[in-house]
């Protein structure tokens, strides 16, 4: 009896399981069939490109710059030990652009963004206004989802690439005023060995990953149950599974952008 | 020229899960009929509109629009277009502004939609529904409860629905102000001659306002008759509704 108990909790979580993928694959593709057939509101997407991106920045921005100036100490300590700290410049810009950029910016934005979008989205459901949005022939999925996972989508590789910028930046002030280098050999150094494919791969990651957040940021909003502890379940949501998703996505992208 | 039957409902039912919310279902709404749907909590009232709007699929059974049978998503997206909704909770959008809220549907519509025109539109259905014009670039945060619902019924009228819904419209607002709802709707919808559907618990709003009430009760209709009917009537449920 006790075997049959569990044979059934397994089934049961299953069907939960399976349902869930079901609701999700239904909703990306209403996603992708609202974004063709539109209308699409240019005004609202330019309003979530600024809150997305623009407004990210300083986070962005700080974060990267200390991450690259940590990394530069880092590697420098490491290297002393085999007498390579000259590979200092070109590991700080390899690891920011092929790595550490991309997925410290999904992180950031999966905490910053998808918790927004998804509390805001939640919000307007349980108040009954994305009901409304219907009944004044507005699709929520042109006016609500579309231009946010657009933002986000384009949002992330441009925050990644600045981000890449300042955390090359923080790596150089540190190697200039701590560790001494030539701030000319450090930036040649830094030119010489990065190759434009680190780059690439970097901001390839980051469209990705501002997918994945924009996709399970509207996801759990929309999908958000009665009150106010329900949108605190949505939010947590889709900080947590975006934050995983970027992680492992960035496996596997790692796998197929670098494992030849 | 014989007008078309505006609402038909043929047998509805709605499942959730195994638990059936509303039972068969059926009534007609006519042309300038004004159908008052009462009810105790959780009687499927609520439900039964949103079944009406397209906004919650239905098991089975049948909703007719001026005569015609709606199945599709098209077909629900146009009769949405002929429909003005007030939300039990106003459902006013956050980030908008009062006139942006009234005028929602044609500013996001419209391909290039005239901002001064549609805001002078907007004040003239605020100072219709009683509100002045100097709250239209107030927050629906910065209204007070009876102003909120006023802005839902004034967004409600903005585009000339052929039928206008009020989903609990005098909910969580005092006496005074309920009465002033009440006698608010009365007049837009007598002065316009619309088709109007109340959904409501309070039988005073139901008696002012009717010409046809539904009593719905454990998702079925119980009762259904005019104001008139519904003073003779001895059903028990009608009676608790009159007699308190």
């Amino acid at each position: 009896m006790k075997i049959l108990f569990y044979v059934a909790l397994v089934g049961k979580t299953l069907l939960i399981f399976l349902t869930k993928v079901g609701i999700f694959a239904r909703f990306t593709w209403k996603i992708l069939l609202h974004a063709f057939t539109g209308p699409f509101y240019a005004k609202i997407f330019l309003t979530h490109l600024i809150n997305i991106g623009f407004l990210s920045l300083p986070v962005i921005g700080l974060t990267a710059v200390f991450t690259g100036a940590a990394l530069a100490l880092q590697i420098y300590s490491g290297g002393t030990r085999f007498n390579a700290e000259s590979v200092v410049p070109s590991i700080v810009a390899i690891g920011i652009c092929r790595e550490l950029g991309p997925v410290l910016c999904g992180l950031i934005m999966a905490g910053r963004v998808a918790s927004s979008i998804s509390a805001e989205i939640g919000t307007m459901k349980v108040t009954e206004q994305i009901d409304a949005l219907y009944t004044l022939n507005t699709n929520p999925y042109n006016f609500l989802i579309i231009p946010r996972v657009l933002a986000c989508l384009i949002s992330l590789p441009l925050l990644t690439l600045t981000g890449d910028i300042l955390g090359i930046l923080g790596g150089f002030l540190v190697g200039v005023s701590t560790l001494e280098f030539n701030p000319a050999n450090y930036l040649l150094n830094t030119v010489k060995f990065l190759e434009l494919a680190d780059i690439i791969s970097g901001l390839i990651k980051a469209s990705f990953f501002g997918l994945i957040i924009g996709v399970l940021g509207t996801f759990n909003g929309i999908n958000t149950s009665v009150g106010a502890k329900g949108v605190g379940k949505s939010t947590i949501n889709s900080v947590v599974w975006s934050s995983i998703f970027v992680l492992a996505a960035n496996y596997i992208l790692t796998e197929a952008l670098f494992n030849k | 020229m014989i007008k078309k039957t505006k609402i038909e409902i043929k047998n509805l039912n709605k499942l959730i899960g195994s638990k059936q919310i509303l039972k068969n279902i059926s009534f007609k709404l006519e042309p300038e009929e004004h159908l008052v749907i009462i009810g105790s909590s959780g009687a499927g009232k609520s439900m039964l509109v949103k079944c009406i709007l397209g906004l919650e699929d239905i098991s089975s059974g049948s909703i007719f629009f001026n005569g015609k049978r709606i199945s599709r998503s098209v077909d629900k997206q146009k009769v949405l277009n002929k429909l003005g909704v007030c939300f039990q909770s106003n459902a006013l959008f956050d980030s908008y502004n009062t006139w942006e809220n009234i005028a929602f549907k044609r500013l996001y519509n419209e391909i290039s939609p005239s901002i001064l025109k549609l805001k002078k539109l907007a004040i003239e259905k605020l100072e219709e529904v009683g509100l002045p014009s100097n709250i239209a670039e107030l927050y629906p945060s910065e209204l007070s409860g009876g102003m909120q619902k006023r802005v839902g019924i004034a967004r409600s009228i903005f585009s000339e629905p052929d039928i206008l819904i009020f989903d609990e419209p005098t909910t969580g607002l005092d006496p005074i102000m309920s009465k002033k709802i009440i006698s608010l709707i009365g007049k837009i919808v007598n002065n316009s001659k619309k088709t109007a559907i109340t959904i409501t618990h309070d039988i005073n709003l139901a008696m002012f306002l009717a010409s046809k009430i539904i009593l719905i009760d454990g998702g079925k209709v119980e009762w259904s008759g005019n104001p008139k009917q519904a003073m003779l009537s001895k059903n028990k449920l009608i009676k608790i509704f009159l007699n308190g």
